[in-house]
This record gives structure tokens, sequence and C-alpha cells, in this order.
């Protein structure tokens, strides 16, 4: 029994053995025929120089961009050693130290924290379109709005310009108006193709696009509702704020003239 | 002869390979050194502007330099201040605190939106430099002067008013499903530089253009060295926060940052 399996091993190694030969041979010819033949060496020659000079130009560009900063990050080490540890606690003058920062310190958190209102204020997000009303430091109400579309519109003689966006920072409610009449400026007989009126001309007032309520942020920007109420969450105003009818009635009753609304 | 003016030929280009083989050797030996000088230049900058002074007259009880408790203290009066310095003005400013892991969107000192960042990687020379230096240059806002970016600031349509009536078409409500990649770096008087990167979550598209941006900073920065190597002057380094969040975020933060805009910083 013990016989068979020997032999039987002999015979795998020996045909393990015959195959590598096989191989090896296969593979001297090889290298043979390409250092015989000039065209094949040639072309393995160039090969072979093409991806040295790859890796050459790779290993520069690593060396410099990706080496070197890491280096750079590496060396930035000095003898100092930040040193977390408690000292002596019950030292007068350290005592004395640290209270007077504590007190420093909570002196800021409180200066700091009388920056956001006690009453309600609104934070417009003109990036994505969103709008949080807030009461008592707590949001209290967030949804959908649409501000400015960031067109550039130029009349065909290119004469006059406007480019319609929201502006950013700091606002406070200035006037609030129940059922608004929009007075149409220039711009919107021109991106029509309509021939400007006059001003104060019958043309320019027109009642209900504006919704139930508008407050006014200055230099002509408003908040106020809107018709197109499909387009709330993308930027498609020319500069003010737009809400659909029910969270406007909301902020219309939250704010009052005065209230802060910050846009981002 | 023909054969001894071949040997010559080789000869002489065996010499001129050595000598640019040396000469790229000392070139690179001069950029490596050049550049690892430049953190440790710019940590001994901190320790002298923004370390402590001993007044002249009075005690300190200097050892309280190393207590945990006077570190934490310290870190956040600076970030205090900085928040209240920045709070002065009415435009949009960014904290971030970074023990935290969030950014937060300021106007006026209100903050107004708060962003979570997935992760960040500080410059080792704050970690290195003097930790009382390291608060107080962290006790003034940043500024920034410039920025790159993967996105407009401000996304301009331009459109020409139609003629007449005939002319006009309504506007198209905007594509909202255009894929943007976005990633930011801003860079500051101070010499800091605060990068934000879009957070790739496996999408190799992004990770790809994340990549190239940063491959462009790098040769920025090498250009940058090199022409501090011309003029032998030792390059400035620029210690730098790396934040990485979700595209939309990244594109919240730098569209509403003014272009000299703040931020400031707390670890």
């Amino acid at each position: 029994m013990s016989d068979d399996i020997s032999n039987k091993n002999q015979k795998e190694n020996k045909g393990r053995s015959f195959a590598e030969s096989e191989l090896v041979q296969l593979i001297t010819g090889f290298v043979k025929a390409i250092i015989s033949n000039k065209i094949v060496r040639r072309t393995f020659l160039n090969v072979f120089k093409g991806i040295a000079i790859i890796i050459s130009i790779a290993a520069f560009f690593g060396f410099y961009l990706y080496l070197t900063p890491f280096l750079q990050d590496a060396g930035s080490k000095t003898d100092y050693k930040p040193v977390t540890y408690r000292i002596n606690t019950n030292n007068r003058e350290y005592k004395r130290q640290i209270s007077a920062l504590k007190s420093e310190v909570s002196l800021l958190e409180r200066k700091y924290r009388s920056f956001t209102p006690g009453q309600s204020f609104l934070v417009i997000n003109t990036t994505g379109n969103r709008f949080y009303l807030y009461r008592n430091k707590k949001i209290i109400r967030e949804g959908f709005c649409s501000s400015g579309s960031y067109t550039r519109l130029v009349t065909p003689e290119g004469s006059r310009e406007w480019v319609f966006k929201t502006p950013k920072g700091k606002f406070w409610i200035q006037e609030k108006i129940v059922k608004p009449l929009w007075v149409k400026p220039d711009w919107a007989f021109i991106e029509e193709g309509l021939p400007v009126p006059p001003p104060g001309d019958e043309s320019r007032y027109e009642r209900g696009v504006l919704g139930d309520y508008a407050m006014s942020l200055g230099n002509g920007y408003l908040i106020h509702g809107t018709i197109y109420k499909r387009l709330l969450g993308m930027p498609v105003t020319h500069g003010c704020i737009r809400l659909n009818d029910e969270d406007l009635e909301i902020i219309f009753n939250t704010l009052s003239i005065g209230s802060k609304v910050y846009i981002f | 002869m023909e054969l001894q003016n071949q040997n010559r030929i080789v000869k002489k280009s065996n010499v001129t390979i050595k000598i640019s083989a040396i000469i790229a050797v000392l070139f690179t030996a001069y950029f490596v050194i050049l550049s690892i000088i430049a953190p440790s230049k710019k940590i001994a900058y901190i320790n002298k502007e923004f370390g402590y002074k001993k007044p002249e007259k009075g005690a300190y009880y200097d050892s309280i330099f190393f207590d945990s408790t006077f570190i934490t203290l310290n870190r956040e009066k600076s970030f205090y201040q900085a928040r209240i310095a920045m709070a002065t003005s009415d435009s949009v400013s960014l904290s971030v605190n970074l023990p935290d892991s969030s950014a937060i969107l300021e106007i006026n000192g209100v903050p107004v939106y708060n962003i979570k960042i997935i992760r960040a990687r500080i410059s080792k020379v704050f970690a290195n430099s003097d930790e009382y230096a390291v608060s107080s240059m962290l006790s003034t806002p940043f500024n920034i002067i410039h920025d790159y970016s993967t996105i407009k600031k401000e996304p301009v349509v331009h459109k020409v008013a139609p003629r007449d009536t005939t002319e006009y078409k309504p506007d198209a409500p905007p594509d909202t499903s255009k894929t943007e990649y976005v990633n930011v770096i801003f860079e500051t008087r101070e010499g800091v530089r605060l990068h934000i990167f879009q957070e790739t979550n496996g999408n190799s598209s992004a990770f790809f253009h994340r990549c190239i941006f940063d491959l462009n900073d790098r040769f920025r920065n090498a250009f940058y060295i090199l022409k501090c190597m011309v003029n032998f002057k030792t390059p400035d380094y620029h210690p730098y926060i790396k934040l990485y969040i979700p595209a939309r975020e990244a594109r919240i933060i730098y569209r509403a940052l003014p272009q000299k805009g703040q931020f400031a910083i707390f670890r």
C-alpha cells in the first residue's frame, strides 16, 4: 500500500519537474528568440525604455508633490512637548489665575450669546433655498423658499444691466404690507420685450402676484408670496424671497417691524 | 580613428549624464532642505510673535501654562475672542470647532447654519508650536484674501433681453440635477489655509475630481518653493486645516462666505 503511494508521488514529482523544465525551456527559447531577432529586441528595449521613463517621471512628481509635503509635515516637530497634567492646584497664585480666566471666559461667552436675538428672527439659506424661523432661539418652522436666480439681464443695446441676486448679511423688517401691490420696475418690462412705460403708468401696477403679505427688507427687496409655487426651493427670483402662502402667513404673524432677517 | 572618436563621444555623454545626475540630486536635496526648514521657521515665528511675554513687574505662576484646565480655558477664550471679533461685521463668517466636528456659519455673531464635519486634518504646526502662542494666534479671526475652487462663487447666467414680445421666451426652471464637485481652498492674510473638500463616500468620480484639485494645489506649492529657491529665500510654510464635508454643505459654505470673509478655529 505504502509502495503504491510512494510510486504515485514519484510519478507526480516527475510530471511536475517535466512541466517545469518545459516552462524553463519555453522561456529560454522566447528570450533567445528576442535576443536573436533584431526587430523584436529593439521593440522590447523601446517598450522597456518607455516604461522606465514613465516610472521615472511618476517618481519625480511623486517625490516633489507628495513626498516633500509629507516630509514637511513630519519635519515640523520641535522640542516643545505639550504637557497636559495637573499642577499643584492648591497654589494660591494658580487658583487666582484660573478663576480670573474662568470669569473672563464666561464674560466672553455671555457677550457672544448676546448677539443672538431673544425675539423671533428669520434665517434664509440662498444656496439651499430654505428658510428657518426662530423664536426664543429655537427653530419653530422651516421650509422651502426661492431666492435670486443670479441672472445677469442686459438690454439688447447693452446700455443697462441688472443682476438678480439676493443680498447676503443682516437685515431687518422695515415694513409689513397686507395685500401688497407690485409696482413693476423697468426690468420687468425689458425682460419680456415690452416697451418701458413712464413712472406712475397704470401698467406698472399689478395686484395679487406677491401673495397676501409682504415684508420689506429695504432697497426694494421683499419677502412675499408667489403664484409659481412649483418653483419653491429653486433660485428663480429677481432678488426677493418667495414663500408659499402658509409659511408666509406664519412668518408675517411671527415677525414684527425691526425683527432681524439673516441671509446667507 | 573612428573607434577613438566614438569612444570619446560615449565618454563625453557619460560625463554629461553624471553631471546632470549630480545637479539633479543637489537640486532635490536643496528643495527638500528648504521645504523641511519652512515649517520649523513657521513654528519659531509663531512662538516668537504670539508666545507669552513675561510682565516686567509682578509675579506670574509660569507652570500654569502646562495645566490642562488652563489650556482648555485659554483655548475657549481664544475662540470666543475670535468669534466676537467676527461678529462686529454684518457679513457671513465661519467658526470651525474641531473637537465638536462642526462648522458654523454666523452672521453678526448669530449662528445661522450648522455643518457636521465628517473628518478633519490639521497641520502639525498647530500641535508642535507653543500652546499659548497658538491660542493667541487663534484669538483673532483669519482673513480670507484668495480662494481656489471647483465651483463659481456666484453662478451668474448671462441673458440678453428680447427686442420685442415675439422674441420673448419664458425662463425654464433651473436644472438642479447637475452634479457639481465642490473642493475649495481659502488662503488667508495670516498664511493659514483652510481646505474644504467634498467627502466622496466611495464615489470614484468625486474622488478623481478631488485628486485633480489636490494635485493642482501641490503643483502650485511646488512652483512656489521653486520660485523661492531661485531667489535663495526660505519658502513660507502655510499651516493647513482640511475639512471633509458633504458636497451640499461645502457649496453652502463657499457661496455664503464673502470674497474677503473671515473664519475662526477652535482645536
